[in-house]
């Protein structure tokens, strides 16, 4: 080999050597760790109640029906308003029951006439609706359960 | 008296007989050479390892029913807290990830948890019910990830004895919508202790 070839083979090998005995001394800063699971935690939404809508006679008015329900008040008290299903008719305000008169289905044509209730949860938009069908008697002139 | 010489082998015996004499000789007067000696034994040391030892509310994994919450509607919060404690020899310092299961998807992204390094703070304990933490926030507010992600830390070194509390606050936003009725949500979190490098 050459002379210069010669320093670099035993300079390559003194490096080597010098890692070698470097290796084994190195720290592995290895560091300790526990954990410990958080669990059992469930959060569930809660659920506006829909209304159960009773039909009956309209008191003092035989011709007209009244559906009527039980206000919600969970988890605080429900605003509600009826409409009929299929009608151009906007929703009216309601309180526990709602008045189905012949003149209020004048538009409607058909036997039957879909009543929905909607309560709503003030401030959010949650709301809650049932249906109710009625009938619409002979020439138009009565309305019944 | 005539002289008698030894045939040429036996001369060459003798050498070696003369060797093997003198090497007798040697070996018999060799010495011992032994020294006396004494030892004490010192015992009594014991080096003993030492302890990292994470707790939450005193134990390794912990329940927190206290979080939990039925009947939840639009605007309404909770918030708890949890306290951790060195419970070893060695400080740490702590890290909380969390996650969080549903019954869905829509629901997660309607509750917006806030984590903090504080303690909880009721407002209201009737609709709409309310919450807070104190603290620093630092996580939120946000959905819980679905996948675990850093909500807490790393805190500041805890030494052995001491204790953190970190707050959570879930705040179920007023523009839920309808589908969001009757759903569940179910957040993990996991609180991890490293030691402090020395």
């Amino acid at each position: 080999m050459s002379g210069p070839a010669t320093r670099r083979a035993v300079a390559a090998a003194l490096v080597l050597l010098v890692l070698l005995l470097v290796a084994p001394g190195r720290t592995t800063h290895a560091t300790w760790t526990d954990a410990a699971v958080v669990t059992g935690t469930t959060v569930v939404a809660g659920a506006l109640e829909k209304p159960t809508l009773s039909c009956g006679p309209m008191p003092g008015n035989s011709s007209a029906v009244r559906l009527s329900w039980t206000p919600s008040t969970s988890p605080a008290p429900l605003v509600y308003e009826a409409s009929i299903v299929d009608s151009s008719g906007s929703a009216q305000p309601v309180t526990s029951y709602v008045d189905v008169t012949p003149g209020l289905l004048i538009s409607v044509l058909g036997h039957t006439v879909t009543v929905r209730v909607t309560g709503t949860l003030p401030g959010t938009a949650w709301s809650v609706s049932s249906d109710r069908v009625v009938n619409i008697g002979l020439l138009g002139l009565s309305v019944y359960c | 008296m005539s002289r008698h010489r030894l045939p040429p082998r036996a001369r060459a015996r003798v050498p070696v007989a003369v060797a093997l004499l003198g090497a007798l000789g040697l070996l018999g007067g060799l010495g011992s050479y032994a020294y006396w000696n004494d030892e004490v034994v010192v015992a009594g040391s014991t080096i003993t390892s030492g302890t990292l030892d994470l707790k939450v509310e005193g134990v390794d994994s912990y329940t927190w029913s206290a979080l939990s919450t039925t009947g939840l509607a639009p605007g309404e919060s909770v918030a708890k807290s949890l306290t951790f404690s060195n419970a070893g020899s060695t400080p740490f310092t702590v890290s909380i990830t969390s996650s969080v299961s549903t019954s869905l998807e829509a629901f997660r992204t309607a509750v917006l948890a806030t984590v903090t390094d504080g303690t909880a703070t009721t407002g209201s304990a009737t609709y709409p019910r309310s919450a807070s933490c104190s603290g620093v926030a630092t996580y939120g507010p946000a959905a819980l990830p679905l996948a675990s992600t850093a909500v807490l830390g790393p805190t500041t070194a805890i030494q052995p004895g001491e204790s953190r509390t970190f707050c959570v606050r879930l705040l179920f936003s007023v523009a839920a919508g309808n589908t969001t009725q009757s759903k569940t949500l179910s957040p993990t979190f996991t609180v991890t202790a490293t030691q402090v490098s020395p």
